[in-house]
């Protein structure tokens, strides 16, 4: 059993260990903070409230000193800085950042003191977990009966007045594809709406382009797993609503069609990530033999990686998986909204890996594996 | 925030590259704290404490040099005019590290008073 006096010192070096990081990465910071027109503060993906509070203003700080938040960085603290450059107004939050924007919204109250705001921020942060909740900015889209419908998702596009977004369709099924009468953009929806629909879809232009029905090897009426597919369209259908099944297979084929459209004219998406999570239960082992990118197609990545880290999941949770693409090609989606990231784009071609390493997420959550994959010759 | 592709991977780089060597920081102060020895803190604190000053002092100009590196290529990259880089003051790394050594005293203390 260890003695109190070791136990005494063993914390006392954890915040030591703690504060050497935070002084470490202190030089780099005020480097970057210092010499940068405007820099904002970006997170790891899992914020305390004060760190997702500073976020969310977004590039507002033109020094270290006018931003004052120098000495606000703390231990095991994740964030770092960006310099922006241009209007701050032109800034266009992430999908990280659009959910810190609605915490510090929920959070805010006249006259709240600071410290009492972060507070309220990680508390609501943490009773609404990434992906449970929908972003204000989107688009709207022109739907085939003429009218408009406004959408949640965090594309490209203005953001939604308080009157849009309360109106705006707040579940999946509420969007309808009827809504969407472009066909590009319906299928851009289908492919980024859900799991089930972009499977779907997928499998159905790889059939097309083997010379099989569409549909071959899928079964829409299967009993879908409860509560992770519990959204989609089939499952609409199944209920009864006005999404029929002859509406899904329509949709479906017309998204494969146009994934197949979409495939000759692939373009080139530089350096690409993907963040992929499995079983915590698993070995790396394990899961690195059920890493396997040859004949891949299609598959969804992110060109920053922020974004694949929040498909990654947090490296206590799950075995994660950092897939960096080396000079992708694929077709580059533009978002509807959703749940989509507007840097998604699907990567087209046969991919070999390169090499595997296991090395700490840098966050003191635990052991990530980076996996590096190139085109084949 | 970066407007090209080589200016988002130049930064996603930059951050990954701070994050390892914040890391490496903590596990070189975990290593480094085998020089201090609980039951004689006054004779092994000076040799604990030049050596983590010299962990972090070093690893401070590492993370300066990944800055400066970064913020030149991200410059090109972007296509903007370079800025003068920032010459930085930071409190030495030993004054920082000062408190440590009399922290586990106050805390030996209250332990061995049974609080």
């Amino acid at each position: 059993m260890p003695r109190a006096v070791d136990q005494a010192k063993a914390a006392t070096i954890g915040e030591a260990a703690s504060q050497a990081q935070y002084e470490v990465l202190r030089a780099g910071r005020e480097k970057v903070q210092q010499s940068a027109p405007r820099w904002r503060r970006v997170t790891d993906g899992n914020p305390c409230g004060f760190c997702a509070m500073v976020c969310s203003r977004g590039p507002a700080y033109r020094s270290a000193d006018a931003a004052g938040q120098g000495r606000r960085y703390h231990g095991h603290c994740g964030c770092t800085v960006e310099p922006f450059y241009g209007d701050p107004k032109t800034w266009v939050p992430t999908p990280d950042e659009a959910r810190f924007i609605q915490a510090y919204d929920a959070a805010w109250k006249p006259g709240i003191k600071t410290r009492d705001l972060s507070d309220d921020i990680g508390a609501w942060l943490a009773g609404n977990p990434a992906g449970s909740i929908e972003v204000r900015f989107g688009r709207t889209l022109d739907a085939a009966d003429g009218s408009t419908k406004p959408l949640k998702g965090h594309g490209p596009g203005r953001p939604l007045t308080p009157d849009e977004y309360n109106n705006a369709p707040s579940s999946l099924t509420d969007y309808e594809y009827h809504y969407i009468a472009d066909p590009d953009d319906r299928a851009t929806a289908i492919l980024q709406y859900n799991c089930d629909t972009e499977q779907w879809a997928k499998t159905a232009a790889r059939n097309i382009k083997a010379g099989r029905d569409p549909f071959d090897g899928i079964d829409l009426e299967a009993p879908q797993e409860e509560g992770f597919l519990g959204d989609t369209l089939a499952d609409a259908h199944l209920r009864g609503d006005r999404y029929t099944l002859t509406d899904l297979r329509a949709d479906l084929e017309g998204t494969a069609r146009k994934l197949v459209e979409w495939e000759s004219k692939t373009e080139d998406l530089g350096t690409a990530y993907k963040g992929m999570n499995f079983d915590m239960d698993m070995s790396w082992d394990e899961v690195r033999a059920l890493l396997d990118f040859r004949g891949l197609s299609y598959n969804s990545v992110a060109s920053d990686l922020n974004t694949a880290s929040l498909y990654a999941g947090r490296a206590d949770r799950s075995r994660s998986v950092y897939v960096h693409f080396e000079d992708a090609t694929g077709i580059r989606l533009d978002s509807v909204g959703g749940h989509a990231s507007k840097t998604e784009s699907l990567v087209t071609g046969d991919f070999e890996i390169v090499s595997t390493r296991i090395e700490p997420d840098g966050i003191g959550y635990g052991d990530v594996m980076i996996v590096n994959v190139r085109r084949t010759a | 925030m970066a407007r090209t592709p080589e200016g988002k991977r130049l930064t996603d780089a930059h951050k990954r590259a701070q994050i390892r060597l914040g890391a490496l920081a903590a596990a070189l102060t975990v290593e480094n704290s085998k020089r201090l020895d609980v039951d004689d803190l006054d004779g092994t604190r000076e040799a604990w404490l030049t050596t983590q000053a010299a962990i972090i002092e070093a690893l401070r100009r590492r993370s300066e040099i990944l800055a400066e590196d970064y913020l030149r290529a991200f410059w090109k990259a972007e296509g903007i005019k370079p800025s003068e880089l920032a010459e930085l003051d930071l409190k030495p790394a030993r004054e920082v590290m000062a408190w440590v050594v009399p922290v586990i005293k106050t805390r030996k203390a209250k332990y061995a008073a049974g609080g």
